[in-house]
């Protein structure tokens, strides 16, 4: 097809395929202006996970230490994710993972497609626990006392629906999510009155943590931890948000104030629920706070926007799927299932797995945050904002981004360090922490020496990392 | 030369079109100038470290116990 092809007026189907796949987004195909780049953050800011989080972090600290370390660590972690990331997503059109193919490589950025697919897969479990809670509240409050099997049955029942909608189609679920963002943001703003109205600001600055450390100071650090491993987090969508915005302005700032302080602040809601209902548990929230009828009309609403946020993370695991080339020709079903199929342990072992949620949100940093400390480094020093899009779609080993054998061993490398060097100062699994860890916060510690590592090493040992060659005129084994 | 099957021609057929579509998307974007897409300017930079890092982590060191 010729350039002016490409650059003209799309057939539907096409326009489809380039923005839920991974085609470069042409700038007259793109969506967002300033008002809608706004609105998509704020809808993908306000989801149930924001909940969860709250409610991790009410187990360390009281309301405004959670208050400042939620809202502050979404900020650092989302502006450290997304200034390199939306930067090139939006200047070439591409979803993350392509976007990372110069500092990785293109078999290298396999890896990142497995955090990324841990990173989707792990919030849909933890959020379909919340589902499956959600009923056995829905049955308790209504007088019925069931057993733990309701949260299995209702974790199964949450992946049954998930695939329904998403084999449907991206419109149900664009429509599913239509109604969700605006309920979502009734719901904090009832969550909001029913506290201050109910029980007023001196009653949440006077509620403990629900069950702190012995040390204040480690309390709150691991905290802050929490808030930026949330801002890292959002590393998976940044992509998409990013590549369909027209201008670069739009692809920086709707996602620092809406995923970074809207975000925060949604988080601090359900920080501030938790606190005063004492559980970490978003469906036991609403009931105390609101009434039975309004309670459970509430958990019904939570419910029902659980599932099409874990179809939304399925949907977006199986686009992710499709970079393996045995999955790139399979049907969407089949597809879709593979992405549902290590969901299955949340159905058997549901509040085992849930009780490993803040580990879970921790471990967000250890993924995301070297993989962002190495594209920062890549993008800005290493390529000075420019990419070759022919190289990122092509596989062939002349390739300027084939590396060795497809990897950019430097860039693996420089990621272990940063994991290694994440869980030696905060494991996010044991808790432990390093001496270290109260000077140097554990992501940004691991982003300056993954992005360190990286730098020196591409600047001592590899042959070129320039951009001045000149493009080749036509792909030879193309990724697409 | 083996024969390929009509679905194998299909397949090829298809393959083909797309990385003609995506040849067209990259000549686009590459020729694109670079003001299309919108300034970035050192100001935006300085309102996203102070907004995204630096009031943050000062918020931080300020409230810490």
């Amino acid at each position: 097809m010729s350039s002016e092809g490409a650059s003209g007026p799309r057939a539907p189907e096409a326009r489809s395929d380039s923005v839920f796949g991974r085609m470069p987004l042409l700038l007259g195909e793109r969506e967002y202006g300033t008002a809608g780049a706004h609105a998509t953050c704020f809808a993908y800011a306000v989801a149930t996970w924001c909940f969860l989080t709250g409610g991790y972090v009410a187990e360390l600290v009281g309301a405004v230490e959670g208050l400042v370390c939620l809202v502050a660590g979404n900020l650092v972690g989302v502006f450290l994710t997304s200034m390199p990331l939306s930067l090139a997503c939006q200047r070439y059109g591409l979803e993350q993972i392509d976007a990372c193919k110069p500092a990785f490589g293109p078999r290298g950025s396999k890896v990142l497609l497995l955090l990324y697919l841990v990173n989707m897969l792990g919030w849909s479990g933890l959020i379909l626990v919340m589902f499956g809670n959600g009923l056995r509240n829905i049955a308790l409050a209504l007088g019925y006392s069931a057993g733990e099997w309701l949260v299995g049955a209702g974790v199964a029942l949450g992946l049954v629906l998930s695939f329904a909608i998403v084999t449907r189609g991206v419109r149900l679920l664009n429509f599913a999510n239509s109604l969700i963002a605006p309920g979502i943001g009734l719901l904090v703003l009832y969550l909001v009155y029913s506290l201050l109205n109910g029980h007023g600001w001196q009653a949440l600055l006077d509620a403990p943590a629900l069950s702190p450390g012995p040390s204040p100071v480690l309390n709150y650090l691991i905290a802050f931890e929490l808030g930026v491993a949330s801002g890292f987090s959002w590393w998976g969508g940044i992509g998409f948000l990013a590549r369909n915005t027209r201008t670069r302005r739009n692809s920086i700032y709707p996602e620092i104030i809406q995923l970074g302080l809207a975000s925060g602040l949604v988080c601090s809601v359900g920080l501030f629920s938790a606190l005063i209902v004492k559980s970490n548990d978003p469906t036991e929230w609403m009931v105390p706070l609101g009434g039975v009828v309004m309670g459970v009309l509430a958990l019904a609403f939570v419910a029902f926007a659980n599932v099409t946020s874990t179809a939304i993370s399925i949907y977006a695991s199986g686009l992710a799927l499709r970079h393996l080339k045995p999955l790139r020709g399979a049907s969407w079903r089949v597809v879709v299932i593979l992405t549902l199929v290590p969901c299955l342990p949340f159905v058997w072992w549901p509040q085992e797995l849930y009780s490993l949620g803040d580990a879970f949100l921790a471990y967000n940093g250890t993924m995301y945050a070297p993989v962002s400390g190495i594209f920062f480094f890549d993008y800005f020093a290493l390529r000075g904002q420019r990419l070759s899009l022919w190289s990122i779609f092509e596989d062939a080993p002349s390739g300027r981004y084939y590396h060795h054998w497809g990897v950019n061993w430097i860039a693996l490398a420089a990621l272990l360090l940063g994991q290694v060097l994440y869980v030696i100062l905060y494991n996010p699994i044991s808790g432990e922490t390093h001496e270290l860890f109260r000077f140097v916060p554990a992501s940004l510690g691991s982003f300056c020496a993954a992005g360190g590592f990286y730098g020196l090493g591409m600047r001592l040992l590899a042959r070129r990392v320039d951009s001045e060659e000149a493009s080749p005129p036509q792909l030879l084994q193309p990724n697409i | 030369m083996s024969e390929q099957s009509p679905q194998s021609r299909q397949l090829d057929r298809e393959t083909q079109n797309r990385v003609d579509e995506l040849g067209g998307r990259i000549r686009s974007l590459e020729s694109q100038p670079e003001d299309d897409f919108g300034r970035f300017t050192r100001w935006d930079w300085v309102c996203c470290i102070l907004g995204g890092l630096l009031l943050p982590v000062l918020a931080v060191w300020f409230w810490a116990p």
